[in-house]
């Protein structure tokens, strides 16, 4: 049984909209300081102490090779990824949105193949497209492992 | 009725034993049905035993008599073995199938040879038969039939007891289920509804108590989780709505006293006006009657002129006349030498004297005019003098005293302006707390949805709300953009009245010190006009005096004329009276000196008045101007205050402007209070 309309947190990076599904999100932060941790790639931010929970932060943007935007607002979306807790650094969190599931249509497939395995689906709202990340897909096993290591050593 | 009602409600608990019912039922039936079949066939089993035994008993005992045809032993077995209750009947019959020897009991007749009298029961006789046979060659056969009545009512009696069993021990299940669902799962779900219900109610003090450690246990954990979030997420954004309306209080505040202090600049400005016009007036004054003394010193100046030009004239004449005067007088010594010569002198000189009295005449009469130019003059330098030091002094004195009021009250604003400049820095201070409030007030309400949205069916409430506070926050945001724009024009203006007040203040400086100019110029010209109007009395005087000489001259000419008739008369007649003649010629000589010396006398006068109304008039239209020039200079400073002036006026608008903003802003922040009010933390 799938619902007719699903919500998404909607947000913006280097001027483009992107799109989670909600049940994927635990909250939404302001920016705040992150404890680096060395030998990592450039992309990730640090790790934040969420209420007693360590948590890797990665700058989305630097993971897509975007150009940083000057006016940025610099929010940090909590999503859940597996038992897993991830944060992840947007230019600005827009607003929720309801997107009709017969408007979500899978990516083109010339869009598929390596580097673009975060592309889940494309949806539309008021005549705009919209790109909704697949939060599984953002890092590989490889990323994903050296995340732990991270978090190990910040946590120990 | 109840029983009606909890079946037409699809509670979970109802399905639930619905289900449970259904298939317990089924499996009982399937249960019970085996059980009674089982003990049929049983029973079938021990009934085939007994056949199988009592027919080989009856088939040993029955081989002997039915080889000797001699049935009579058969008898007392036949009746000892039909002693046995459920043996209805027993029958031997011989080779030809004659019935040779039976004992029945009963109705034996409807006897079933097979064992199917129904599914479960058995046919009321059931018969079986045995051949007797020795040596492969057959000798009879017995037949045994046995009642199944017992074995039918054993098994109706298990047909009955056993669903009735089965369905006590149904009902037990049944209710221990539902027991157990009542307990352990309606109560705690139904109490979670209500809580629920609460929350949609915004009621957040909603808490559960509960140690279990099942899944229900960590619904409710997780219940309480959220509920204590929404909690956490409702009073931080209460405390900051609550934050923004005090920053907004503050602000009205400070938007009050800069609207207060721009209505002080405003007055103090609208007194300046006041004065500077005040003092353009006496300007106009001053203006006025240094103009006018200006034309009266031209006046006075060609006055002087023609009484120098008289005096001049006077002084010539006096020349000629005391030329003559000594010729006569040596004539008349001459005559006493020679009184032919006398006589024909004495003609010349009466002829001399009356041109002379001709010429005193005209003196007197230039002289005349002289005094007349002389005293107006005086008149005049007297009115200057009065002038310059009435009206023109207190003109340039009110001038001065409004100059130092506007000096003063230039400070005053500037110093208010200053302060405004302060005060919009302050605001700046807020806005940017109410800037931090407002996104942090937007993260809350997209948090809050996100929690509404995952909440589900219950969260729908709760999700308008946080979708309203979202929209409040994007409004205050939008609001204070506005504000910010607005103060950004204040800041503009002021900047510009800090410009403009700058401008103000070294305009007053250049008009004070032209005022002092003025002041010294008139100061002087009133020195001088006192000097000129002293001067103009004493040749008023001199001339007065000189008209007296004059006059005195013309009658001593008259007397001369007069007695040089007599004397030429009574030299034609007489001719001796020589001596008297010389003396009145030398009285003549005398008083004509003293003329020639007062007329001398005279013109140095007028020459010094002269100079004198000349540097006068100088410094006059000096002071015109200078007064012209402070003129000006009032009229640009006047330009000045007035764009302060409106300037002021417009802060004061973009002030109102912006105080219905907060007052929007502040409405806005009430009913996000409000809503925020509607939860109920505690």
């Amino acid at each position: 049984m799938t619902e007719p309309v699903q919500q998404y947190t909607l947000f913006i990076m280097g001027g483009k909209e992107f799109a989670i599904e909600i049940g994927l999100v635990v909250e939404i932060l302001q920016r705040q300081e992150a404890m680096p941790v060395p030998n990592m790639p450039d992309f990730l931010v640090g790790i934040i102490d969420l209420r007693g929970r360590v948590i890797p932060v990665i700058d989305l943007r630097k993971r897509f090779h975007m150009a940083p935007v000057a006016k940025s607002k610099d929010r940090i979306i909590i999503v859940r990824k597996g038992r897993e807790r991830l944060g992840m650094v947007v230019d600005n969190v827009m607003e929720i949105v309801p997107l009709e599931s017969k408007g979500i249509t899978a990516p083109p497939s010339i869009f598929k193949g390596p580097g673009s395995e975060y592309l889940k689906k494309i949806g539309k709202t008021g005549g705009r497209m919209i790109v909704i990340l697949d939060v599984d897909r953002l890092l590989n096993r490889e990323e994903m492992f050296m995340l732990n290591e991270a978090i190990n050593s910040g946590a120990g | 009725m109840r029983l009606l009602e909890l079946l037409g409600s699809k509670t979970l608990a109802v399905r639930f034993g619905l289900i449970l019912f259904a298939i317990l039922s089924a499996g009982q039936i399937v249960a019970g049905a085996w059980y009674v079949l089982r003990e049929r066939s049983h029973l079938e089993g021990s009934f085939n035993k007994r056949f199988d035994h009592l027919g080989a008993l009856l088939v040993g005992v029955s081989r002997q008599p039915l080889f000797s045809f001699d049935y009579s032993p058969l008898m007392p077995f036949l009746d000892e073995m039909s002693r046995d209750s459920e043996i209805v009947a027993v029958r031997v019959y011989d080779s030809n199938r004659n019935l040779v020897a039976h004992k029945v009991k009963g109705d034996a007749d409807s006897a079933a040879s097979g064992m199917d009298g129904g599914v479960f029961f058995f046919p009321d006789n059931v018969a079986r038969q045995f051949d007797v046979s020795m040596a492969g060659q057959s000798l009879g056969r017995v037949e045994i039939v046995f009642s199944a009545v017992n074995a039918n009512s054993e098994l109706r009696t298990l047909i009955i007891i056993t669903p009735v069993f089965l369905g006590v021990l149904l009902l037990l299940v049944m209710f221990t289920v539902y027991r157990f669902f009542a307990k352990y799962v309606a109560a705690p779900i139904k109490s979670l509804n209500t809580g629920i219900e609460k929350v949609g109610k915004k009621d957040l003090t909603v808490y559960f108590a509960s140690d279990r450690e099942d899944e229900l246990g960590e619904t409710i954990l997780g219940f309480n989780y959220l509920v204590e979030a929404l909690r956490t997420y409702m009073a931080r954004l209460s405390a900051t709505a609550m934050d923004v309306t005090t920053a907004i209080r503050q602000m009205e505040e400070i938007f009050q006293k800069v609207g207060d202090g721009t209505n002080s600049q405003i007055e103090s400005v609208g007194r300046m006006r006041e004065r500077l016009s005040r003092m353009d007036l006496s300007q106009k004054d001053v203006f006025e009657s240094a103009e006018r003394a200006a034309s009266l010193f031209q006046e006075n100046l060609s006055s002087q002129l023609e009484i120098r030009a008289s005096v001049t004239e006077i002084a010539s004449s006096t020349d000629d006349l005391f030329k003559s005067t000594d010729i006569a007088y040596s004539a008349v010594s001459d005559m006493s030498s020679s009184s032919r010569q006398i006589a024909d002198s004495a003609d010349e000189l009466a002829k001399t004297i009356e041109e002379t009295s001709a010429s005193v005449e005209q003196i007197t009469s230039s002289i005349k005019l002289v005094e007349d130019h002389a005293r107006q003059s005086a008149q005049v330098a007297a009115d200057v003098t009065m002038t310059a030091n009435s009206t023109g002094m207190e003109a340039v004195r009110a001038a001065r005293d409004g100059m130092m009021n506007i000096q003063q009250e230039v400070a005053s604003s500037s110093e208010i302006i200053q302060r405004l400049g302060t005060r919009s820095k302050d605001i700046e201070k807020i806005l940017k707390v109410i800037k931090d409030v407002t996104e942090q007030t937007n993260l809350l309400s997209l948090n809050a949805a996100i929690l509404a949205a995952q909440a589900g069916e219950y969260g729908k409430g709760f999700g308008v709300v946080a979708d309203e506070i979202g929209s409040l926050a994007e409004r205050t945001a939008m609001s204070t953009l506005e504000i910010s724009n607005i103060v950004g024009t204040i800041q503009r203006e002021i900047r510009d009245a800090v410009d403009s007040t700058g401008r103000g203040i070294t305009r007053v400086e250049e008009g004070v010190s032209l005022v002092g100019r003025v002041e010294d110029a008139l100061r002087q010209t009133l020195a001088n006009s006192e000097k000129a109007s002293k001067m103009a009395f004493s040749i008023e005087r001199a001339t007065v005096e000189q008209g007296n000489s004059i006059r005195h001259i013309s009658k001593v000419v008259d007397r001369v004329q007069h007695m040089t008739k007599h004397v030429t008369l009574a030299l034609k007649q007489q001719g001796n009276a020589l001596n008297g003649l010389v003396g009145s010629a030398g009285t003549v000589r005398d008083v004509t000196e003293v003329v020639k010396k007062g007329m001398d006398e005279q013109s140095t006068g007028i020459q010094l008045i002269s100079r004198n109304l000349e540097l006068t008039n100088d410094m006059m239209s000096q002071v015109s101007e200078a007064t012209f020039a402070q003129k000006k200079e009032t009229g640009e400073l006047i330009q000045d205050i007035v764009s302060i002036h409106d300037m002021g006026r417009r802060t004061i608008e973009i002030i109102d402007e912006m105080k219905e903003t907060l007052t929007t802003l502040y409405a806005e922040t009430e009913n996000m209070q409000a809503e925020m009010k509607g939860f109920k933390l505690q």
